[in-house]
């Protein structure tokens, strides 16, 4: 499965392989007896590895002050030890929630700057991509505002084809000591939001990053449609509607999302509509509808071997 | 950069980087075979010499401007019929489009069609597909099917179909390929869903293994899923007119189905400055929350709000009143500690009975009416009120408060249709946002930019 999802990771996303045909062509060339001569002066970025989760132009920084690093460290263990030991009553108590038809569970709400903080607010224009902007603030009545400039406009570096996006995502969901986790949403059926849109429709994206550098940028998406005007609105969209995306390109091999592996929440405003946009957002929660069954929404054909996912 | 806006959408190109990529990307782009004129042949030479020792080099500025002028200048022979002789002439392939004096789906077609005509053997077709991609959107037809379907029948028939396995994993004719891919691709990304027909040209093109047919495939799985899963539809197209899109807005904006949507003209009052349309609406229940509304309390007239119908915004004004406060009174059903005994003619406390809040009893605020005029001005709302105060005789007693921060004269709606706008983009570019100072041009208007619709949600 990793093999297959390797290929159509590679070259699904609009065939960037062969996009990239120049600079993968030294790479060949090199092993040839020819050219022997050190040729790779260019990063590869069509190649299958991955240097990193945050693109291949993020580097990390070098300089470190382990001073600084363990002072910091110091003040970090007093609420990694809360807490840890939170986690650990949790685990001997053993006290599960359970939850019966039609329970929902709200899971973040907007109503104070530190749940703010929670979240990352992104747009193109923070990595020179483009030109658009976004905040996320609180609103007058303690509401999530999500608002900002939609700009489509295509800095002209000869790289990038498409621009235009803002993004907020919630940080990832993590245990005690900065150790990564999940949300186990297993035993809900929908997503429900309580928004007030501007009429535009938003993506939600459920980010499900796995171990290796295919699986990093696993997201499932579906859309957030609004109804703009003043009147708050509540989306209840079912889980098995979600499909399956990576680097922003629908997979030809589905999967129904798995629920216990969710570590990201996010919704994105992008598409050709330029101009300013908001969206507040009351809350974000689960919810257990009892009669829903569907476990995917998208019926998976029998394909003949080495078109679908190459 | 001249050299990306030639060739089109091909992201990795970065000919400043090193002399590789350059090298590579002539060599992509057959250089090799092409006859330069003579401003080339300085690339030439360097091409014909040993590749080793260009690839440690750092590109000249030179170089650069070289190979940006080449690739500038996409060859094409022209005839020209001129006193009987034939005179070969070098024109520009984005030139058979930029000459084109008006811009409709008519001459977008005669300038494909001259293309056609001009090089039977089609020459450089895939330069020519990516250039009039790129001027589609100016033309207009970015959403017209049978046009896409034009430009893919540029490809000649038969030539690109895999033979064997091995070239339809090696992506036979890989860059004819890329372009059919793209064409689909600016397709999807307007919306725009192939039909059989396409399928036909695609399979007679590229053959069914080709990985345009693959997309193709991946376009017809999941476009017509997505088709129609809007909660909110809207006609496609959008009606042009602002009255008739300020009814489509305020009717899908009321939540309450009763609401009624009603149309007046200002020329109807005589005080009236703005001789404009206006559109409200109102449902029984609003004129009945509005009835009871307390005298001494004010409704305020707040705006202007932003709704989106897919690409053009309609700005509206709603009433509102301040949100009604009910009596937060819960009741512990598990405390049995004081129950009163009926039967000693102890009748139990009668609770407050309340009625439902209604669904324009909002927390932030309870929606009167709403509505949209033709020049979103102060005036103009002075008149909706005033036209309002025949449906709600009670409106002649309550104050009325505007709370617009700046009196916008023109708002009426805009098509944020962006075009490509100028190049060398810099630092200072990313603080610029054209589409708001296009915006503020419509409305004509200088406070309207200062206040972006973002704020006026918060400061409810």
């Amino acid at each position: 499965m990793l093999l297959e999802k390797l290929l159509s990771q590679s070259f699904t996303s609009a065939f960037n392989l062969f996009n990239h045909q120049q600079l993968i062509k030294p790479l060949f060339w090199g092993c040839s007896k020819k050219f022997s001569a050190p040729l790779l002066v260019v990063p590869i970025r069509g190649s299958f590895w991955e240097r990193d989760i945050k693109g291949p132009r993020y580097r990390k920084k070098t300089e470190r002050n382990y001073l600084d690093d363990m002072k910091y460290g110091i003040k970090e263990l007093k609420n990694e030890v809360q807490l840890w030991k939170e986690e650990m009553s949790e685990k001997f108590q053993y006290d599960p929630k359970v939850y019966m038809p039609d329970d929902s569970e709200i899971v973040w709400t907007f109503d104070t700057k530190e749940k703010l903080n929670q979240w990352v607010c992104t747009s193109d224009s923070d990595n020179k991509d483009g030109f658009s902007h976004c905040d996320l603030t609180l609103s007058k009545n303690k509401k999530g505002l999500f608002s900002g400039f939609l700009d489509c406009r295509v800095p002209k570096d000869g790289q990038i084809k498409e621009s235009g996006y803002c993004n907020i995502r919630c940080l990832r969901a993590r245990k005690s000591f900065k150790r990564d986790s999940f949300f186990d949403w297993q035993m809900f059926t929908h997503l429900i939001l309580r928004i007030r849109g501007d009429g535009r429709s938003y993506m939600l994206n459920l980010t499900t990053t796995g171990y290796f550098d295919v699986m990093w940028h696993d997201i499932y998406n579906y859309i957030l449609f609004t109804r703009g005007g003043p009147y708050w609105q509540v989306a209840k969209i079912p889980f098995s509607k979600f499909f399956l995306s990576s680097k922003g390109r629908i997979q030809d091999k589905q999967d129904p999302i798995p629920l216990d592996k969710i570590t990201n929440i996010g919704i994105t405003c992008a598409g050709k509509t330029p101009g300013p946009f908001q969206l507040e957002i009351d809350y974000i929660g689960v919810h257990f509808d009892g009669n829903h069954t569907e476990e995917f929404a998208y019926e998976m054909y029998n394909v003949p071997s080495f078109i679908v996912g190459v | 950069m001249l050299y990306y806006s030639t060739i089109g959408p091909m992201k990795s190109f970065r000919p400043s980087r090193s002399i590789v990529t350059v090298v590579h990307s002539l060599w992509y782009l057959g250089v090799k075979r092409i006859k330069s004129p003579t401003a080339l042949s300085f690339i030439r030479v360097k091409l014909n010499r040993n590749y080793n020792q260009h690839y440690c080099l750092h590109c000249q500025p030179s170089v650069v401007i070289q190979i940006q002028n080449f690739c500038t200048t996409n060859w094409v022979k022209q005839n020209e019929k001129g006193g009987g002789s034939t005179v070969k002439s070098l024109t520009l392939r984005e030139e058979v489009f930029q000459r084109e004096e008006s811009r409709n789906k008519k001459t977008f077609i005669t300038a494909l069609e001259s293309y056609e005509k001009r090089d039977r053997l089609r020459r450089g077709h895939v330069e020519f597909i990516y250039s009039a991609l790129k001027f589609m959107e100016e033309f207009g037809v970015h959403k017209d099917l049978a046009v896409y379907k034009k430009l893919l029948e540029i490809f000649p028939k038969g030539k690109f179909i895999a033979k064997n396995m091995f070239q339809v994993e090696f992506m036979h004719y890989p860059k004819q390929q890329q372009c059919g891919i793209d064409v689909l691709d600016q397709m999807e990304s307007f919306g725009v869903m192939p039909d059989s027909e396409v399928k036909e040209i695609l399979i007679n093109t590229f053959g069914k293994q080709s990985h345009v047919f693959r997309k193709y495939g991946r376009m017809m799985y999941w476009m017509p899923k997505f088709k129609n899963i809007t909660p909110f539809p809207l006609p496609d197209p959008l009606p042009k007119d602002p009255l008739e899109l300020a009814k489509l807005a305020l009717r899908r904006i009321s939540v309450d189905l009763q609401t009624e949507i009603s149309e007046w003209n200002a020329e109807e009052l005589e005080d009236s400055l703005d001789k404009t349309w206006i559109v409200g609406s109102q449902s029984p229940l609003q004129r009945q929350l509005l009835e009871q509304h307390p005298d001494d309390q004010a409704v305020y007239i707040e705006g202007s709000f932003i709704v989106w119908l897919r690409q053009m915004a309609v700005s509206y004004f709603i009433m509102r009143a301040n949100p009604k406060k009910y009596p937060a009174k819960e009741e512990d059903l598990d405390d049995v500690s004081n129950i009163t005994l009926t039967m000693f003619d102890h009748h139990p406390e009668s609770k407050e009975l309340m009625l439902e809040p209604s669904i324009h009893e909002q927390e932030d605020g309870t929606i009167l009416a709403m509505c949209a005029t033709g020049t979103s001005s102060r005036d103009s709302l002075l008149s909706w009120i005033r036209f309002l105060q025949h449906t709600n005789p009670c409106l002649k007693k309550i104050p009325v408060v505007f709370t617009l921060k700046s009196p916008s004269k023109e708002l009426v709606t805009v098509a944020v249709n962006e075009q490509e706008s100028s190049i060398a983009e810099s630092q200072e570019g990313c603080k610029k946002i054209p589409t708001r100072d296009k915006l503020s041009n419509v409305s004509s208007n200088e406070d309207s930019s200062s206040r972006t619709p973002s704020k006026d949600i918060a400061d409810r």
